[in-house]
């Protein structure tokens, strides 16, 4: 008796091949300059939150295009971008030159500075970021828990964490080896021998060996999963949006529900939770959700969600614990 | 599954295509058009014509979808099936109104089925579709087991479902309440009570009852229930509109409240041998 309409989606396609290592070094600046930077300031700008001004980090922030894109669109107080690799700024700023982005004593903003971080540590005071953000890293990180912690103890009481994610482990492309395996689900098809000598065996050789390291190394969280860890570390998700592409789902891939093989990617806010896990159970076992009443059918279904909810995610919470270990 | 005459005046807050105070020209193109060509491009994308085949339609309520694929498509035969008999000459009056149809087309067909029974031969349709009604299905596998029944083996399903119950407009009641998440927000006596104070009363108490009897499906229970019935996803897109979580449902997981929507693609699994049936039947079909 409803229908949904594709108009009032708003959710951005991927950038173009931006995890693809074949792409052009320009299209991959302006991709993450322009592009990405420009969905983060819209995210925030359409809850009517600003960065300027602001102080910024970004968690896991690569080679740092989109950093030095922040800080052109947004003109923030200052950005930090913290990443477990050290970012070459000499490089960053060859890239720019290169694209045709004009710096200013041909060097890096005074607002941007790169620090090289740990697994699970930020180098930088409490409470000293108004907004953190993250693009297309929390796939990577070995244990997602007690990084995110850390970004809860630099943000400030009243700050925001951003998170965008894409592609996940268990959709399409979620191996990050498109360009090896277009066809999509390469670790439900092949087993990681195959992979790696398909990709061996395959074009550009000498990219290889890296991107099967990055492959091997993903920590496979799924939303839900990133839901749950985001919770453990006391944040509370309050805005999000989800990407989801057609999918046709091969034999090999029929097991996975929707919510695992449909969700490409994500993009959310979360604030810092006052109101943590526990308090949330207990609130849930003493608010009378108990069936009676005209909406009595609809309240039990409520219910039931609501408990299978809580114990989804301490499912997910204790995947999470054995893949950390 | 309910017809709702969008005709009914009802305190408009949202102008939606969903909302129960939508007007009839915006309800007509929404199902006429939209939703019927969403049906056919569905199938489409992966080369299926449902011209000449015998379509089947579950919960198909007022039949505005079914006439939109009737003349659209061109099938042999569309066949609407719902627990509610549909008004075939509201449907034509409705179609006269709307595109100046003089009648309802030789190939269009409406009956009226029980809660768990299609009253259909087995193997008697090629396809089978079912547009935002297995949210209000009291027993999903019962039914599914009736598609699998009068679905040819090599039959496709389609499925599409629109709200999920967790999400902002599950409750399907977004006139009343427009900011979402009434499902969490409220209780059953302040539900009651807005949703009888504003309307008339005897759509006040149709949704309530629509309301009641939604039965709370996920995504992930879809899939289970269509895997239990003997078919398997072979297609699949998700809807996720942008959501505001407010604290009453910040327990829930992600993937329980943002899957607004879902429209899938189905093939029958091999009940004899156990491994599911390849995406055979989807090529088969395109090579027609």
């Amino acid at each position: 008796m409803s229908s949904s309409q594709a108009a009032e989606r708003p959710l951005s396609t991927p950038v173009t091949g931006h995890y693809s290592g074949s792409s052009d070094p320009t299209v991959w600046f302006h991709a993450h300059y322009e592009r990405a930077a420009r969905e983060i300031v819209e995210f925030f700008d359409s809850d009517g939150i600003s960065l300027t001004g602001k102080r910024l980090a970004d968690i896991g922030c690569g080679d740092g295009i989109i950093d030095l894109g922040l800080v052109a669109q947004a003109e923030p107080a200052s950005l930090v971008g913290f990443d477990v690799v050290s970012t070459d700024t000499d490089h960053l700023c060859r890239l720019a030159r290169a694209a045709g982005v004009e710096l200013a004593g041909d060097a890096l903003p005074a607002a941007l500075s790169f620090v090289t971080s740990e697994e699970a540590r930020l180098p930088w005071p409490d409470r000293s970021f108004d907004y953190a953000l993250s693009w297309s890293a929390f796939e990577h990180v070995l244990e997602p828990v007690p990084l995110l912690r850390e970004v809860h103890r630099v943000l400030a009481d009243n700050g925001i964490l951003f998170v965008q994610l894409w592609p996940f482990y268990d959709s399409e492309h979620g191996s990050h080896l498109m360009d090896w395996f277009p066809e999509g689900f390469a670790p439900l098809r092949y087993n990681d021998e195959e992979i790696l000598r398909r990709m061996q065996a395959g074009g550009r050789p000498g990219a290889a060996p890296g991107m099967y390291e990055a492959y091997r190394t993903l920590n496979r969280i799924t939303a839900d999963g990133l839901h749950a860890a985001l919770r453990m570390a006391g944040f509370r998700v309050v805005k999000l949006q989800l990407q989801s592409e057609t999918v046709h789902v091969p034999d090999e891939a029929r097991d996975l529900p929707p919510s695992r093989i449909g969700i490409g990617g994500i993009k959310l806010l979360a604030i810092k939770d006052r109101l943590r896990a526990t308090t949330v159970r207990a609130r849930l076992e003493s608010t009378g959700w108990a069936p009676g009443g005209l909406a009595a059918l609809g309240r039990a279904y409520a219910v039931r969600t609501l408990r299978g909810a809580l114990n989804r995610a301490d499912r997910k919470l204790a995947q999470l614990a054995t893949r950390s270990r | 599954m309910t017809s709702t005459d969008p005709a009914t005046e009802v305190p408009a807050v949202c102008s939606d295509h969903y909302s129960t105070s939508a007007s009839p020209q915006v309800w007509w193109d929404a199902h006429f058009n939209d939703a019927a060509g969403a049906v056919l491009d569905f199938f489409g994308g992966d080369g299926i014509s449902l011209t000449g085949k015998r379509v089947a339609d579950i919960g198909c309520g007022d039949g505005i979808i079914d006439l939109g694929v009737a003349l659209k498509a061109q099938p042999d035969r569309m066949v609407g099936f719902d627990i509610l008999t549909t008004d075939v000459d509201e449907l034509a009056r409705r179609a006269a109104d709307q595109i100046g149809l003089e009648k309802l087309p030789e190939n269009l067909f409406f009956a009226t089925s029980d809660e768990v029974q299609l009253p259909a031969e087995d193997a008697s349709f090629d396809y089978v579709i079912s547009w935002s009604a297995f949210e209000h299905i009291a027993d999903p596998v019962a039914v599914l087991r009736e598609v699998r029944r009068i679905l040819v083996d090599d039959g496709v399903l389609f499925i599409q479902l629109w709200p999920f119950y967790n999400t902002a407009h599950g409750t399907h009641l977004v006139d009343w309440f427009p900011d979402g998440f009434a499902q969490f927000k409220h209780g059953n006596a302040d539900i009651l009570r807005t949703v009888r104070q504003a309307g008339p009363p005897e759509l006040a108490a149709e949704m309530l009852e629509v309301y009641r009897t939604l039965n709370g499906i996920t995504a992930d229970d879809l899939q289970l229930a269509l895997w239990r019935a003997g078919f398997r996803i072979v297609k699949v897109v998700l809807d996720s509109e942008t959501v505001h979580i407010p604290d009453e449902a910040a327990h829930l997981p992600l993937s329980a409240v943002a899957i607004s929507g879902i429209k899938l693609l189905a093939v029958k699994t091999d009940p004899t041998d156990g491994p599911p049936a390849s995406r055979s039947a989807l090529d088969r079909t395109a090579a027609d």
